[in-house]
């Protein structure tokens, strides 16, 4: 993620050109998206929270402060709106959406372009990873989803959630412990 | 090392977030204890789980659905303030 290019836009969409937030929103949409599937599990909750933080960051856009990484702070505030989500829209959709095991919806862009056999798999390996992060606390499912899928590193973690490297490190072993017991126990 | 302490490091060797001194010293303990030699396996299993998963694509028409909100938020709040 290249910080200079953001610091760019950033300053361009201050200066009024709309457009270059567009450039922004094309650049995460997936990385967000993806953060609130694996946080939510609830595609409709997903699609509706990842639009939510790209509206959040439009709006506090310009309190953003250049010395921080814009990602970090996007992520940040992916991270806050999917735990607002969690709180007040555990609806009864949600719920049977949850039961049914509903990881991929039809209209899911990344598996187009794929074999049945491979759309098999992805869609099990998914589903298991889905069914595994929503039995761990929120902590702890926070740090790994930003670790494992989005690939942060620790001090980038540590700066997304505002918690010491230490502790980072601490919740993503239990996380991965948690994550194997329950996982070899459903194989 | 003892298996306690490898067993909290373990996690930071799959990460790459270990010194060199320590990753040699959890390597070579990895490779003398059976239950530690497992442990890390089922953990590699999980994290080549993650990585097989991948990241989703956001719907099509994503950007242009957030746009068009804020588009149509900034004209009524401009007509608002006018």
């Amino acid at each position: 993620m290249n910080k200079t290019d953001d610091t760019d836009l950033i300053s361009r969409f201050n200066s009024g050109e709309v457009s270059a937030f567009e450039e922004l929103v094309l650049k995460y949409q997936d990385k967000i998206y993806t953060l609130c599937r694996y946080m939510l599990r609830n595609i409709h909750d997903a699609e509706d929270a990842a639009q939510d933080v790209f509206f959040k960051a439009y709006r506090n856009l310009k309190d953003f402060k250049p010395e921080a990484s814009f990602y970090t702070w996007l992520y940040r505030i992916g991270i806050n709106t999917c735990h607002d989500y969690r709180r007040k829209s555990f609806s009864a959709s949600s719920f049977l959406q949850s039961l049914s095991g509903g990881i991929t919806s039809p209209s899911d862009q990344s598996l187009f372009d794929t074999t049945p056999e491979r759309l098999h798999e992805l869609k099990e390996t998914r589903k298991s990873i889905e069914f595994a992060l929503a039995q761990m606390p929120e902590k702890l499912r926070a740090v790994i989803v930003l670790r494992e899928i989005e690939e942060l590193t620790y001090e980038e973690i540590a700066e997304v959630l505002n918690s010491s490297i230490g502790t980072v490190k601490s919740r993503i072993s239990r996380a991965r412990e948690m994550l194997r017991e329950i996982l070899i126990k459903k194989i | 090392m003892k298996c306690r302490s490898a067993r909290k490091m373990m996690s930071a060797l799959i990460d790459g977030e270990l010194r060199p001194a320590e990753k040699e010293s959890l390597t070579r303990h990895i490779q003398d204890c059976g239950d530690c030699r497992k442990l890390h396996h089922e953990m590699l299993a999980v994290h080549d789980l993650f990585t097989a998963a991948g990241q989703h694509k956001a719907p099509q028409g994503f950007s242009k659905k957030v746009m068009a909100e804020l588009r149509t938020e900034r004209k009524s709040y401009s007509e608002t303030f006018a």
